[in-house]
């Protein structure tokens, strides 16, 4: 469970990247399985340490990515929640993780008339 | 006049606030990512080879940095992080090579930064080796690029074969999957193929190796790979080489 620091990572990058706005209105994250994040924990906590580090009360986004998988033994590709599933055509494990470690800051919203 | 309704009274409705939406597009952990790339250029340097050993607790990760300071000596440097105590630095310290502990005061896994606070305390000049003892944990440590050229998670056969695909943000970012305890095998009811081979399934370059701190076996296919070994591409350089795969064009003349 690291996600009060992952918040306070969010919050810190938009500071650098824009300077401290007085009020955050919304941030918008794209998240995937393999990022080693809960969603639901980071969404739960983030409200409160961007309340506390003085941001406000911005909503969280979360833009919820699926693990994209290719099958090296069909060529097939597809998508899951979790790569914990063989190839839904021929069963194989032998395969390639295209994605789904995805953990980016797409945006970020400020209220303008408090926007430093 | 009041924008509501027409009416003569002041709007009780307080107009919506402008909002201004900036891209960004930045990896959340960018900062980290800053703070890891100033550390591999530290690496580079002093020309070290930078190890982050994840495992959950008791895996055997001060054990096996035990048996390899006995092997390597002064050419070992480890740093070592715990959310109490230097008892894991003053073990390393023991069997002959440098050790720096890092006290995350209850944080569960090390970051970039705070391995960056420590790096100057060390004395490099005959260390070949750097080993990043993470708290032992994996699920937080699995996020955090701390500038190594090599993830190496243990799993060790007390823990079961089954363990890989219920943490598979770990299994599928790690260069070197090693099986520790393997003198316990007779015992149990471990089969190394199954966890290799489903480490594998989320991470087909991963090298797999299989030691025994206390009798030694195998330590020395894994002291030549550690100090020799391929270095990390991170997951997500791997994910791009994937997608830019393509069939290479010979050009005639």
């Amino acid at each position: 469970m690291h996600e009060v620091s992952i918040a306070e990572s969010i919050l810190d990058l938009i500071e650098r990247q824009l300077g401290r706005p007085r009020e955050l209105s919304e941030v918008a994250i794209r998240l995937g399985p393999l990022s080693g994040v809960s969603a639901d924990s980071l969404d739960f906590c983030f409200p409160t340490v961007a309340f506390h580090k003085g941001f406000g009360s911005p909503i969280l986004t979360l833009e919820r990515t699926l693990v994209t998988i290719r099958c090296d033994a069909c060529g097939t590709t597809y998508h899951l929640p979790d790569p914990i599933s063989p190839c839904p055509s021929c069963h194989s494990w032998h395969r390639t993780i295209l994605g789904g470690d995805e953990f980016e800051l797409l945006s970020a919203t400020l209220s303008e008339e408090n926007h430093v | 006049m009041c924008d509501d309704c027409g009416c003569h009274g002041p709007s009780l409705m307080r107009p919506l606030p402008k909002t201004r939406k900036i891209d960004l597009n930045l990896p959340v952990l960018q900062i980290n990512q800053d703070h890891a790339r100033s550390n591999r250029e530290f690496f580079a340097r002093h020309g070290v080879r930078a190890v982050n050993l994840i495992s959950s607790p008791g895996s055997g990760k001060t054990s096996l940095l035990q048996a390899l300071a006995r092997r390597l000596g002064p050419r070992l440097a480890v740093i070592v992080g715990d959310l109490k105590t230097d008892r894991d630095a003053v073990r390393i310290r023991d069997c002959g090579c440098q050790a720096i502990q890092i006290e995350t005061n209850d944080a569960c896994h090390l970051d970039a930064r705070s391995v960056e606070t420590v790096l100057e305390e060390l004395d490099l000049s005959a260390v070949e080796l750097l080993v990043i003892e993470n708290v032992g944990n994996l699920v937080c440590p699995a996020s955090y690029d701390l500038g190594e050229h090599d993830k190496v998670v243990l799993l060790s056969t007390p823990e079961g074969d089954d363990k890989v695909l219920k943490y598979p943000s770990i299994f599928s970012r790690v260069s070197t999957l090693v099986l520790t305890k393997m003198d316990l095998l007779p015992h149990l009811d471990f089969d190394p193929e199954r966890a290799e081979t489903e480490c594998r399934s989320l991470n087909p370059d991963v090298e797999c190796l299989r030691v025994s701190s206390r009798t030694g076996e195998g330590m020395e296919r894994l002291e030549a790979h550690l100090l020799g070994g391929p270095t990390l591409l991170h997951n997500r350089d791997k994910i791009l080489a994937a997608r830019q795969r393509r069939p290479t064009v010979l050009r005639e003349g």
